[in-house]
């Protein structure tokens, strides 16, 4: 995983490659540009995993805030072992974890059955059932087994990078993963059915 | 980790890809509901994240521009404190100048102690010359009146007593008056010092004074 370092202008070019944890270094050092490469990188990624685990965007908006304000809270205790990736992943899993902890009472998998029904109407209707029985499927699993296959299928970790995060071992990671598939799988054979 | 450990899962994760490529390919369409980000929380981050970097070297204990009086005193009380409790228990912070003190004491008590007795030896020396020097001169001598006198701060003798008095008869010692006054004169037309003399006083010929 690697950007690009400054060109002329003082932005991130693409002359030479440069890893997240050296511009996480930069950052702590000062450098703003770094931080602005990290999150343009960063962002998407993160913001995309965070909604698959909440209700509405305004929770996503909070946990994404919440998430970048641990890393940068966090970023003097970064020690640059080349896994900035999984770090900032690792962060952002125990956020959730936090937080659903806290709203372990609104139950949000049911409660977001209600607020996402809407799907764009460009949409076909055989794609858009599929794609709502996947979601509803996924948002009724367990959130340590959401959070793996999110991770996967979203994010492009290993199994062995999910254990990290997750803070497992890598076995118990891949029992959670197939278990989802086949959760997600059966939910997709029976709306075709 | 190991290479084989890691070609194992290497290849458990190629054989979950294939055996759920139907539900990965599923979701992948579902990635695009993913509503777009909002603008004012991508700028309030980045405000957030400069502001702490900016205030991390504001308050930096060394680059900061302005390093505070709090962090200094805080800094030197830290020091103080390790010195404190670095130290033996006995005495803290006290102890390296009492350790100087007693020494200089010590060694002030010893020079007291060699210049006394070195005194002790000399007083011990003048004694014991005087009285080999005594007895010398009472073997040799027919005869002797040691005697104890008193002289006044104007130098006169106020009082004269006759401690011991020997005149030889036939190897015996006797007292003999005249040997004792004669002894006295002697002294009377000296001078001495004030204070307490003892003065001893020889007679060469035998019941003869010197």
């Amino acid at each position: 995983m690697a950007l690009a370092l400054t060109d002329d202008a003082g932005r991130y070019g693409a002359t030479e490659q440069i890893s997240d944890d050296q511009l996480m270094l930069a950052y702590r050092r000062g450098d703003k540009r770094a931080f602005d490469a990290l999150y343009t990188k960063y962002k998407s990624p993160l913001h995309g995993y965070l909604y698959r685990h909440c209700n509405s965007e305004t929770q996503t908006a909070e946990l994404f805030q919440d998430v970048w304000v641990r890393v940068i809270a966090s970023s003097s205790r970064f020690e640059g072992s080349g896994r900035f990736r999984s770090w900032i992943f690792t962060l952002a899993h125990n956020c959730l974890v936090d937080f659903h902890r806290k709203n372990e009472k609104q139950q949000l998998h049911t409660t977001y059955e209600e607020s996402a029904g809407g799907n764009g109407p460009d949409d076909e209707a055989g794609e858009s059932e599929l794609r709502s029985a996947l979601d509803r499927s996924l948002r009724r699993l367990p959130l340590d087994q959401r959070q793996a296959f999110c991770l996967r299928e979203e994010q492009g970790f290993s199994i062995k990078e999910i254990a990290v995060i997750q803070n497992v071992t890598a076995e118990a990671a891949k029992s959670r993963l197939r278990y989802t598939y086949k959760k997600l799988k059966a939910s997709m054979g029976g709306q075709r059915s | 980790m190991k290479a084989n450990d890691r070609n194992n899962w290497l290849q458990e994760d190629h054989d979950l890809a294939d055996e759920f490529q139907d539900v990965a390919s599923a979701w992948q369409k579902e990635k695009q509901k993913v509503p777009n980000l909002q603008g004012v929380l991508d700028r309030k981050i980045r405000k957030f994240a400069y502001a702490h970097i900016e205030d991390d070297l504001q308050h930096h204990w060394l680059f900061g521009q302005s390093p505070r009086l709090a962090t200094a005193a805080t800094l030197f009380f830290a020091i103080g404190v390790y010195f404190v409790f670095s130290l033996p228990e006995e005495g803290r912070a006290l102890e390296p100048t009492r350790k100087v003190d007693s020494s200089i004491e010590r060694r002030q008590s010893v020079t007291r102690l060699a210049n006394q007795r070195e005194a002790d030896l000399n007083l011990a020396r003048e004694v014991w010359e005087k009285e080999r020097w005594e007895q010398t001169q009472k073997a040799t001598a027919s005869g002797w009146v040691k005697l104890s006198l008193i002289v006044s701060d104007q130098g006169n003798i106020e009082k004269i007593d006759v401690v011991e008095s020997c005149a030889k008869r036939n190897g015996h010692c006797e007292e003999d008056s005249d040997l004792n006054t004669y002894a006295i004169d002697v002294v009377k037309r000296k001078s001495y010092k004030p204070g307490v003399h003892e003065e001893l006083i020889l007679s060469n010929r035998q019941g003869q004074p010197n």
